[in-house]
């Protein structure tokens, strides 16, 4: 049970680092916001780890990984609106681009 | 012990995936191994004995999510859309889904008995937590969704057309 939880926490670890590296060092806006959704992934798997117990997980950490869930896809939802309005405005999604041209 | 490598192989298929989609340079791709990545992680909710959280990963990220980022692919790169697959990625999905569809499977799980569910399943009281006491939640949630709505609609208006009425008023 204690090497499970310890494999798990690490794999959310990973998750989250791979999220941050994709923020990072990627240039399209879509790749970014696909980090992001990585970053919430890693944390959901986290938080269901932390309420592991040998029945089960426990009811309350279910509930706040659904909210992080509905708040996973309102960000999802809302920077995905900001890149099509970046590409509306700008034609192109590639942040070197974008930094290039300034209003 | 076989437990311990089942989980270990499902977070090894997830960081890979994972790995994957930050790599790709293929916007589609990285999408569809997104989504692979997404049912992987209901797979692991499910054999960790959460149900309804895996129910809800792959409604949502694997499913609502994706759409959205389907339509934003569809908008800012549409060229992208007519690329056929290659043949190994295509046997990769088709090998993946195949897998999915045989570990979601409970009477297969219970067949080969691969995983073990947790002891003292309470499948009977959860949906009593969950759904009971969690009207403050579904306030919270109901609200955010109402502003993620009245937010992308605000970031997607169209302009008015303002420089019309200023020739209206040069004119006069």
């Amino acid at each position: 049970m204690n090497d499970l939880l310890q494999l798990y926490i690490l794999a959310s670890t990973i998750l989250i680092a791979l999220g941050l590296y994709c923020i990072a060092t990627k240039r399209d806006l879509i790749k970014i916001v696909l980090g992001i959704e990585i970053i919430t992934s890693g944390v959901n798997l986290n938080i269901i780890v932390m309420g592991l117990r040998s029945n089960g997980v426990e009811a309350l950490a279910q509930s706040i990984t659904l909210i992080s869930m509905t708040i996973g896809a309102c960000i999802a939802a809302v920077a995905l609106s900001i890149i099509i309005n970046v590409f509306r405005h700008y034609g192109t999604t590639d942040t070197r681009e974008i930094k290039r041209l300034k209003w | 012990m076989i437990d311990y490598f089942i989980h270990m192989g499902f977070l090894v298929t997830l960081i890979i995936l994972a790995f994957l989609v930050v790599e790709v340079k293929d916007l589609l791709r990285a999408l569809a191994l997104f989504i692979m990545m997404s049912s992987v992680l209901s797979v692991i909710f499910y054999i960790l004995g959460a149900p309804y959280i895996a129910v809800f990963q792959l409604a949502i990220y694997a499913g609502a999510i994706a759409v959205l980022f389907l339509a934003t692919l569809h908008t800012t790169k549409g060229r992208i859309m007519g690329k056929n697959l290659s043949l190994t990625l295509n046997l990769i999905l088709a090998f993946l889904l195949l897998f999915m569809i045989l570990a979601f499977s409970i009477n297969i799980i219970d067949a080969l008995n691969l995983v073990n569910p947790p002891q003292n399943y309470p499948l009977e009281e959860k949906p009593f937590f969950l759904w009971t006491y969690r009207s403050l939640d579904i306030i919270i949630q109901g609200f955010l969704l109402l502003a993620t709505v009245t937010a992308v609609g605000a970031i997607l208006r169209k302009k008015e057309e303002v420089e019309v009425v200023e020739k209206a008023v040069e004119e006069s």
